[in-house]
């Protein structure tokens, strides 16, 4: 039998996460652009190559989500009233432009690289805002709220800080190191402001009963998984790269610095965790709170 | 607007909470018992000595407001022009769940089985035939009945406005209540 909260939302999961990652890596070619010359920003060659598989395997992991994934361009139908098909219109323009910068940074051409890296950046934020306007319905007081897309950039930031920071320094490129870790900073910042601010959320709307009649376990203390994977989010997309980030601004180009970036690949794979836990908890929420 | 809304009409004084409408929706539509497009939910409260409980009997409200019908993004779903009754196409549903998350009464169900989403349609094979929906005519205690929302609206007692439903203002459910005062939303 179907309940709320029995479905697992993994492929969503998946799929939220790829594209802040893959837009977060657009961020990181377009800010090198910026701030360097376009040869001198060669050292992010292996992100640009990699937005567009990265992209492509998180809309095929969405399409897993679907009960019929054969026929998931229907969902198109609907541009002018459905946030869903907004969405995913947005997310197909951000592939497209994610293929041909893809397509650039691979074949080594600097032509246009600047208006690429920009364009694929702004259609990739444009796709992650409006992946959080699906959530955002006044019937889904759980979700609608500024929590979510705060989560979601705050995500996409972090992540970029930690990506260029990895590409900058394995490149010696110490110039960019600043605005990557001050990326990183503000990006774990908003993800630390975001879980306390659904957490409140959640704890306000369980005594509203006139919201939800039907109240999971959680916040019982004795269900530990929920303040698990909320603890986890908190630490790994969170305290740990924020207080990392500013540890290695302090101590500048010490060989402490080196040796820490040495890890900074695995670092990046804990916070894609911690980010994962979130968003797997956001989902619970959302679908787990059973009005009737 | 649809020229003449279909509602239900629930006089939930008189519901025993039997569930008889619960499992003859089921038996008829369910899609081998893995759907419950109708459903029966007891509320409790007070303190003891001043108790009480009523039982809430719901299906799809068939809302004036449907936000199934605006954020489908398959456009599966269609209010009815001539009575107003959200139906929803199997055959254009692709399974995505979106209105399983937005509909705040939890009317749209996904079976595992289809991969597709189901919901109550009012037994529109049923009321073509001029019979009732199943759940109007299995209820022993005549609780359930449907008929035109302005002449429902009309009955005594009938509100919308029911402690721990979501509000009303959201969607414009095209259904009325009759509950005991302590169930009212005041």
């Amino acid at each position: 039998m179907f309940e709320r909260g029995k479905s697992r939302e993994w492929p969503l999961v998946v799929f939220t996460m790829t594209l802040q990652l893959a837009c977060a890596f657009a961020l990181v070619a377009a800010l090198s652009d910026f701030k360097a010359a376009v040869v001198e920003a060669e050292f992010v060659r292996p992100l640009g190559i990699a937005i567009f598989p990265l992209l492509m395997g998180g809309i095929l992991a969405s399409c897993l989500h679907l009960g019929q994934p054969f026929s998931a361009w229907k969902s198109l139908l609907n541009l002018s009233h459905s946030r869903l098909s907004l969405e995913i219109l947005l997310t197909l323009l951000f592939a497209v432009c994610a293929l041909v910068n893809s397509v650039s940074w691979m074949t080594g051409r600097t032509e246009f690289r600047v208006l690429l890296d920009m364009g694929t950046f702004l259609f990739g934020l444009a796709a992650v805002v409006s992946s959080a306007a699906v959530y955002m319905v006044d019937t889904q007081p759980m979700w609608n709220s500024g929590w979510l897309p705060t989560s979601f950039l705050g995500t996409m930031l972090l992540l970029a800080g930690a990506a260029g920071a990895v590409c900058a320094s394995s490149a010696n490129a110490h110039a960019l190191l600043p605005w990557f870790l001050d990326l990183a900073i503000a990006g774990g910042l908003l993800s630390c402001l975001s879980a306390l601010w659904m957490r409140n959320l959640f704890l306000r709307l369980s005594n509203a009963k006139t919201v939800f009649v039907n109240l999971p376990e959680w916040p019982d203390r004795r269900n530990l998984g929920p303040w698990l994977s909320f603890g986890l989010w908190v630490l790994l997309a969170g305290v740990l790269p924020v207080a990392v980030a500013i540890l290695l601004m302090l101590f500048g180009n010490s060989p402490a610095q080196t040796s820490a970036f040495q890890f900074a690949p695995s670092a990046i794979v804990l916070i894609l965790a911690g980010g994962a836990l979130g968003r797997r908890l956001m989902y619970w929420m959302g679908t787990a709170l059973s009005r009737f | 607007m649809p020229s003449e809304q279909i509602a239900f009409f629930v006089d939930t004084t008189k519901c025993i909470n039997c569930k008889t409408c619960e499992i003859a929706c089921t038996e008829s539509n369910g899609a081998d018992g893995s759907l419950r497009m109708r459903r029966v939910r007891s509320f409790e409260g007070g303190d003891f000595p001043r108790v009480f409980a009523y039982n809430i009997s719901m299906a799809c409200n068939h809302c004036e407001s449907p936000i199934c019908v605006e954020h489908c993004p398959a456009r599966a779903y269609t209010k009815r022009a001539s009575d107003g009754i959200v139906v929803h196409d199997p055959d254009r549903c692709i399974g995505c769940r979106y209105c399983t998350w937005l509909c705040p009464y939890g009317a749209p169900q996904y079976d595992t089985t289809k991969g597709k989403v189901g919901k109550c349609n009012l037994c529109l094979h049923l009321m073509e035939r001029g019979e009732k929906p199943v759940c109007v005519a299995a209820c022993p205690m005549r609780a359930i009945e449907i008929g035109p929302l302005s002449e429902i609206e009309g009955r005594c007692g009938a509100t919308i406005s029911i402690r721990n439903l979501p509000s009303s203002e959201l969607t414009r459910p095209a259904c009325r209540y009759k509950v005991r005062s302590e169930a009212l939303n005041v």
